[in-house]
């Protein structure tokens, strides 16, 4: 049982960095992003070419990558929350000037997401690629077997949720988030600048991305489809959740993981995508606005 | 000698949500520094239109909105804070999921130095309120959520406020409390202009009136003069029985 209880944290710790800017991004700018898949996939072909260029010099303390990709995860979350800055200039803030619907601001992000995903097959090809080759051995906690890896994934996660907690509460910046994610318009008349807050969403929202696609790339493998997968159990950990609540994406997140990874032990690796599908629709028969949800 | 520049100056002003729908026909109006004016006027006559288009929320497509001489007309709504002016509108006017205490830190977020020195001030002002402080402002009552909006609003320290309708459904005495509070903002140097359904209460307070029908100026004068003037009583405040009341 805490074997299977590792393996869902594991892959909640994916979910969970991609959907907390998924749930920014909806709360700010009012749509859900399907380029956030996407965004993770980039930030992972960002660290790919990092590595590439500075070599795979040695490993850290039994980890199968060294200081090349630790470099790469800083350059891909910046490089990615720039893609996502020009994307939102160029496409989505012309939309929001001419007061699109919420329904051609997704159908444009729909777009976005095609249109990343496919630059990278057209960069790097259809085939998967990893960080490196090195075979760890896998750690024993009391009986739990946990790779290395994976428990820097795990560890990196609870660390930025924490510290992304912090900011919203602690920060100007993150208090005039939380304060734009509830009315924008007295959002303005206190001062706050829009503008600056939707920016610095989307750095954080895809920068948290990015690290999500370094990590996942680090402990599965790296192939152009690697975020479009993580789309579905990111949007049922936010209508699971709450949409209108971070900490409820998060929780959403967990309980995804813990879902797929009880599913795959018991069940059959198979039905791992009908995991989201159906927590959603329990979800949304017993508690549509989601667990920490608020009521429209 | 030359007339004192006014604190606020609406000029002939033409505002409205859509182009070629104008709400505002041609509004004139003026504050003068350390008054308390208020504007009446029938349901959708455009009061909160035209507070609206003075901090920038709904677009002017002519006409001129000063500051102490300077104009405002075409300023973006976040800057409104830092040229001296706080608003506070009708409806949604908290942050309803944050608490009393973060509603006034956000109020306070152009001077981030004084934001102690301010709230202590503001707990002195609203006594109700340094109670209340951890409680999401979502969970206060009218009455409190007027007063965490007004608190809110006085955090940057303004020269200028613009309040919708402050006793909008208050109970008598609620009103009468919150209006005594905004004379005692007066008192710190505060020029105030309050949109009011409830003509009675806000005139009681104020210096001089305004009546805006179809989106002009209908009426003016000093509160006594709107008080006492039956035309406007039976068109703008309701029926003279209530406000003979
Ligand atoms: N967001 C909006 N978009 C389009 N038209 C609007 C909007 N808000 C108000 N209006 C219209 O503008 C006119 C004036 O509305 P406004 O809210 O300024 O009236 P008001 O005098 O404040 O009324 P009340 O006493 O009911 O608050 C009304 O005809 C109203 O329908
Ligand atoms: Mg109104």
């Amino acid at each position: 049982m805490m074997q299977v209880i590792a393996d869902g944290l594991v892959a909640a710790s994916f979910i969970t960095l991609g959907v907390v800017g998924l749930s920014m991004i909806y709360n700010i700018l009012n749509f859900p992003t399907f380029a956030q898949g996407d965004h993770i996939a980039v930030g992972a072909y960002f660290a790919l070419g990092v590595v590439a260029l500075a070599g795979t010099a040695g490993s850290v303390a039994g980890l199968s990558f060294g200081w090349p990709l630790i470099l790469g995860l800083f350059c891909a979350a910046v490089l990615t929350a720039v893609v996502a800055l020009a994307l939102d200039r160029a496409i989505f803030a012309q939309l929001r000037r001419r007061d699109a619907s919420r329904i051609s601001l997704i159908m444009a992000s729909f777009g976005v997401a095609l249109m990343l995903r496919y630059m990278i097959v057209m960069a790097a090809g259809h085939d998967p690629h990893y960080y490196a080759f090195a075979i760890t051995p896998a750690l024993n906690l009391g009986g739990v077997r946990i790779q290395p890896n994976e428990l820097i994934s795990i560890a990196v996660t609870v660390a930025m949720v924490v510290g992304l907690h912090l900011f919203l509460t602690r920060t100007w910046l993150g208090r005039s988030m939380r304060a734009v994610s509830e009315n924008p318009t007295l959002a303005r008349v206190n001062g706050i600048d829009v503008g600056r807050v939707v920016r610095w969403t989307w750095i954080i929202g895809a920068g948290m991305a990015a690290v999500a696609g370094v990590l996942l790339g680090v402990v599965v493998q790296i192939h152009p489809f690697m975020g479009f997968e993580l789309l579905l159990p990111m949007f049922a950990a936010l209508i699971v959740g709450g949409m209108t609540n971070i900490y409820g994406a998060v929780l959403g997140a967990v309980l995804i993981g813990l879902a797929e990874a009880l599913t795959i032990r018991y069940l059959a690796p198979e039905y791992r995508q009908a995991v989201s599908f159906i927590a959603v629709f329990v979800v949304l028969m017993v508690r549509p606005q989601g667990i920490l949800g608020e009521k429209p | 000698m030359s007339a004192p520049v006014p604190h606020l100056a609406v000029d002939d002003l033409v505002a409205g949500y859509v182009p070629d729908v104008p709400i505002l026909r041609g509004m004139t109006l003026s504050v003068a520094t350390g008054e308390i004016v208020t504007v009446l006027g029938p349901n959708g006559a455009g009061k909160s239109t035209l507070v609206k288009a003075v901090a920038g929320l709904v677009p002017a497509r002519s006409g001129e909105i000063r500051v102490k001489g300077g104009s405002i007309r075409g300023l973006a709504t976040h800057r409104l804070v830092a040229a001296g002016v706080a608003y506070v509108p009708q409806t949604e006017n908290v942050f309803t999921r944050l608490s009393v205490e973060e509603n006034l830190e956000l109020g306070g977020l152009s001077a981030p130095a004084e934001v102690r020195a301010r709230m202590a001030e503001m707990y002195a002002l609203f006594p109700d309120l340094a109670r209340l402080r951890r409680l999401a402002a979502g969970r206060l009552s009218g009455g409190q959520r007027q007063m965490v909006a007004v608190a809110r609003a006085l955090m940057a320290r303004p020269h200028l406020i613009m309040l919708d309708e402050p006793s909008a459904g208050l109970s008598p005495k609620l009103t009468e409390m919150v209006f005594q509070k905004l004379e005692e903002v007066r008192r710190t140097g505060v020029t105030l202009l309050v949109v009011e359904q409830n003509a009675r209460a806000a005139l009681a307070i104020s210096d001089r009136g305004y009546v805006l029908a179809e989106g002009r100026q209908r009426f003016t004068g000093t509160a006594r003069e709107l008080l006492s003037s039956p035309e406007v009583g039976e068109l703008y405040l309701g029926t003279r029985t209530r406000l003979a009341s």
